[in-house]
This record gives C-alpha cells, sequence and structure tokens, in this order.
C-alpha cells in the first residue's frame, strides 16, 4: 500500500489511464498513510476524507468512461493552510482565524478541482507564512520526516513534510522569501517558486503582496510542471497576475544533453563561512553533472546581489506584512504567536523611507540580475546553507545567511527558481539545488531540472518512516 | 548658524527609547522581554539598511513600483 503513496503524478496519471490502478484505491492509500503517521509529522491541519474520497469515485468513473480531465485527474494534492477553500476552515496556521472557513476557492484551487485533482487536506505551515517554527502555535507544527526532531524548513513547512512522507503526491505552496523552495530543500522534494504573476494569488492569504508566489511542490520535476500547468493562467481578480505565458505543454525532454549556458556562484559557495561544507561540496558536484550534460559553465559574481537581497527583501516583506496585520496586531496582539509579533514589532521600527529606498533596492538588484541573466540561460545555486537544524537549535543565535541566503533574490526579481534535490549531508539530512531561469522561462527552469534529476536519481528518494 | 543634532550620539539607551517611541506610535504592544529580543535585531536591521544605502548612491534606480505592471508587458520584452 504504501508503495501507491509514493507514485508520482506521472506515474499516477499512466496507472490510471492503463486501468491498473483506480483513484479510490490510491485515495483510500492515502488516508492510510496519513492516519498512521500524521500523528507523528504533523503535517496536516485539516483533513477532508470523505469530499476526497467522493472525488476520488468521480475521477474513477471518468476514467472508465475513458473521459479522464487530465494528468492530475485522480491524484491526491494538498495545500498549505492559505489557500482558501469553500467549506473547509482555512486558517494559516493562526489563532486569529482558527475558525474561518471560506465561501469560496482561492482561484488556485478552482482549476485544481477542474483538472480532475483530488484535495486530501489543508497543510501545516509557519504562522501567515512568517517567521520560524513557532513554540506557542494553535496548531502543532510539522517535523522534518527524514529526522522528526529537526525543521522541516518553512513556511510551506507541511506541505514539503507530506509530499516527502508520502501523505500526497503534490502540494500547492506559497515563497515569499524562499518558503516554497526552503522546505522543499530540507525535506528533499521538488519546490518550485514560478515567475511572479504566472499563479494567480486571489483567495491566497497574504504576507506581502509585492513578492508573494503561489508555486508546487512535488516529487519530481516533470511533476512540477504537471501542477504547474494545471494552475498557471492570468487571473483578472489578481492584480499581480501576469498576460504572459510560459511553454506549459511541452513535456520535458529526455534528451540528455543539455545545450546551455549554465551561471555558477562557486567562488561564492567556497567563500562563505556559513556554508555547510558538505552542501559545497554537493554543489560543485552537480555543476560537474551539468558538464557531463553538455552544458557550458559560466562563473557569475552575485556576491553584492545576495548580500543586499537579504535586507531588501525584509524590509518591503515586514513592512507590507504589517500593513496587512496591523489591526489585529494592535487589537489582539495575544493571539499572534511570538515569532510572527516579533517581526510586526521590527516592522514597526520600519520609516517610509526605509521601504521606498528597498523598493530602488530591488530596482538595482533586478538590473544587476538582468545583466547576468543575459550572459547565461540559467543559474545554479545552493538552495540553502546549512542542512536542516533541530528545533531545540532554533534561536536568534542562527545567523540569518543561515536561514535564507540563496532564495530571496528571486522574489525581488520575480524570476522563476526551482529546488531539486541534489544528494545527503553525513548527517543523512537532504541537499537542494536551485535552478533559476529568466522571467517566463519556468520551462527551460524544470527542463535543466528534470536533466539533472535524470543524470543523479536524487528525486524521489523517500525518508524511512517508521514510528 | 551652526545645527546640532542629538542624533549625531546613539547609545544604548536612546535607540532603546526611539523603538519604543515607535511601537507607541504605531499602537503596537511590547513586553520588556519582547524589546529586549527586538533590540539587536533592530540595530542589525538599521546597520544593513546604511549598507543598502552605500551600495545603492545618488545614481540608483527608481523605485520598483512599476514592477506589477511589467509583467504584463510583451512576453518577448520580459524574457
Amino acid at each position: 500500500v504504501d508503495e501507491l503513496t509514493y507514485l508520482t503524478i506521472a506515474q499516477l496519471a499512466d496507472s490510471y489511464s492503463r486501468k491498473t490502478l483506480s483513484p479510490v484505491e490510491v485515495i483510500d492509500a492515502t488516508f492510510e498513510r496519513i492516519t498512521r503517521l500524521d500523528s507523528q509529522l504533523h503535517t496536516f491541519i485539516t483533513i477532508t476524507p470523505d469530499a476526497a474520497r467522493l472525488a476520488a469515485a468521480a475521477s474513477e468513473r471518468r476514467f472508465m468512461d475513458g473521459v479522464p480531465l487530465g494528468p492530475l485527474d485522480g491524484v491526491p494534492i494538498g495545500l498549505k493552510d492559505l489557500f482558501d477553500t469553500a467549506g473547509v476552515r482555512t486558517t494559516a496556521h493562526s489563532a486569529l482565524l482558527a475558525e474561518r472557513v471560506p465561501v469560496r476557492d482561492a482561484t488556485a484551487v478552482r482549476l485544481l478541482r477542474m483538472s480532475g485533482a483530488v484535495l486530501v487536506g489543508k497543510h501545516s505551515m509557519y504562522e501567515f507564512a512568517s517567521g520560524r517554527p513557532e513554540t506557542d502555535a494553535i496548531f502543532p507544527g510539522a517535523r522534518n520526516p527524514w529526522d522528526t526532531t529537526r525543521i522541516p524548513g518553512g513556511s510551506s513547512s507541511g506541505s514539503a513534510a507530506a509530499v516527502a512522507s508520502g501523505l500526497c503526491a503534490g502540494a500547492l505552496g506559497s515563497d515569499t522569501g524562499g518558503s516554497i523552495r526552503l522546505p522543499s530543500a530540507y525535506c528533499g522534494v521538488v519546490g518550485m517558486k514560478p515567475t511572479y504573476g504566472l499563479i494567480s494569488r486571489n483567495g491566497v492569504l497574504p504576507l506581502s503582496w509585492t513578492l508573494d508566489h503561489a508555486g508546487p511542490i512535488a516529487r519530481t520535476a516533470e511533476d512540477a510542471r504537471l501542477l504547474l500547468t494545471a494552475v498557471a493562467g492570468y487571473d483578472r481578480a489578481d492584480p499581480a497576475s501576469a498576460k504572459a505565458g510560459w511553454a506549459s505543454e511541452t513535456h520535458l525532454s529526455h534528451d540528455r544533453k543539455l545545450e546551455l549556458t549554465v551561471g555558477t556562484a562557486r567562488g561564492l559557495v567556497e567563500s562563505t563561512a556559513e556554508m555547510d561544507p558538505d552542501i559545497a561540496r554537493a554543489y560543485i558536484g552537480a555543476l560537474e553533472v551539468f558538464e557531463d550534460l553538455g552544458a557550458s559553465l559560466v562563473e557569475v559574481e552575485m556576491s553584492q546581489i545576495l548580500e543586499h537581497a537579504a535586507i531588501t527583501q525584509l524590509t518591503i516583506m515586514i513592512t507590507e506584512a504589517l500593513s496587512i496585520h496591523l489591526r489585529s496586531a494592535r487589537e489582539q496582539p495575544e493571539r499572534f504567536g511570538r515569532q510572527v509579533y516579533a517581526r510586526l514589532l521590527e516592522a514597526a521600527q520600519l520609516t517610509a523611507l526605509d521601504y521606498v529606498d528597498a523598493q530602488r533596492g530591488r530596482s538595482r538588484i533586478r538590473a544587476e540580475m538582468d545583466r547576468v541573466m543575459r550572459a547565461v540561460d540559467i543559474a545554479v545555486l545552493p538552495t540553502t546553507v546549512a542542512t536542516a537544524w533541530r528545533f531545540e537549535d532554533d534561536n536568534d543565535l542562527i545567523p540569518q545567511k543561515v536561514r535564507s541566503y540563496f532564495t530571496p533574490v528571486f522574489n525581488l526579481t520575480g524570476q522563476p527558481a526551482v529546488t531539486v534535490p541534489c544528494g545527503f549531508a553525513a548527517n543523512g539530512l537532504p541537499i537542494g539545488l536551485q535552478i533559476a531561469g529568466r522571467p517566463f522561462e519556468d520551462h527551460r527552469a524544470l527542463l535543466t531540472a528534470s536533466a539533472y534529476e535524470r543524470a543523479t536519481g536524487w528525486s524521489g528518494l523517500h525518508p524511512n518512516l517508521e514510528f | 548658524l551652526t545645527r546640532t543634532s542629538s542624533h549625531t550620539r546613539d547609545d544604548g539607551d536612546e535607540s532603546r527609547a526611539r523603538v519604543v517611541g515607535e511601537l507607541e506610535r504605531a499602537g503596537l504592544r511590547a513586553t520588556p522581554e519582547e524589546v529586549d529580543a527586538l533590540m539587536p535585531r533592530y540595530l542589525r536591521m538599521r546597520q544593513l539598511l546604511k549598507n543598502l544605502r552605500s551600495w545603492l548612491g545618488p545614481d540608483s534606480p527608481e523605485p520598483a513600483v512599476t514592477f506589477t505592471a511589467s509583467t504584463n508587458s510583451d512576453p518577448v520584452e520580459n524574457a
């Protein structure tokens, strides 16, 4: 039964089409596994077994009638608990919204339902997609399935941990400074922040309007592409929605040759003092794989960009977050978790001048990255500086560079960036490799990720979960 | 006329008073422990913003307020 829950979306679609497997069997196996494991992993806040079984039965009928809705039909999908779901509570993992039940689906959720995906539940996350794992949250926080004493990363923590644990085949998360890519890397799965505006955020509880991206988490790059294809598209209900498209219909090629120019940051990785040496080694090893695949490597200078991206992203993010949460923070501060409230107090120290200068910083960073991306087709960086640390070690002494260093820049530029597994550290924890493309070249980023996956076999490995 | 300003001096107490003042101005409540925890973050943030401003210099571009609109321009141009 557990084997069923680790099939990829592409494998499920194939098995359903050949009628060797039924969506009902897979959904039953999924809930059996959730029931058995999630009391330890805490990846879900809410599960929806009754609705999921009805949806799976409807999907099965479509396959029997020869009219499936597409590759997501009958596939178990989870949602970070900030995507509105009609009739199902959507809490953002906050006591403030613990009883909130939306009347409408988010646009991305509606598109998933139209594609036949079976929604299995709502994932735990860092409160309001901000901060750090809360110790005083209203719902338990997700654990890293590779070592449950360690953080899964955030803020799409439950989503990444659930995909890694075979509790759903894919998920939708959100990413404001790395919130899809970081937990995906820490949990050993594929996570993508698409180009800004590609997926509608209508009905997605915001953290920072100009930095928030919705995106897929899956076990392979091809599965991420299938999810992205289902939910991407212009939506007039999202003021930031992009009218530009992407090459969604092209399957990821099985050609092993990769004829592109890859921008590398070997010097930066080797000179960053906080860098885990195992991650640096995995990164250098990944560059050799790209060379073997036929790519030309070009070293690019990104140290200044990354250095200033952190404060630029932080200033914009927390100022916008305070604007969103100010009323609740004034009236009900005790209902916020300690970490997220600390962020709001920090934001109150920022001035209008700080915010405007951060937006100027963003313009400069975008211009610098445009220059980098004119010289290369793809930029490849580590996703994280460290592997997942223990919950008990999560305190203010962890340098910001260790929390996020390579990811916020792409929220500022809006470029697509995908993380794929690229090995394990000596402590047995997964390492991620980040592949970023030019805006609206999401397909190229996924294609590169897929070529890397096929060459290495790191994607699709899963933790041994015996509790 | 010679201008002098108390803002040229910044010891720990002055920073803390400013932090507490900003919280009051925003209408946010904080315990003394929360202010204690905020202080190193606040000082680090101010330093990083100072560094950002020196990197930007006088000729840096306009704020990225047109970011959203730019994604709705021609996709080829965006690429």
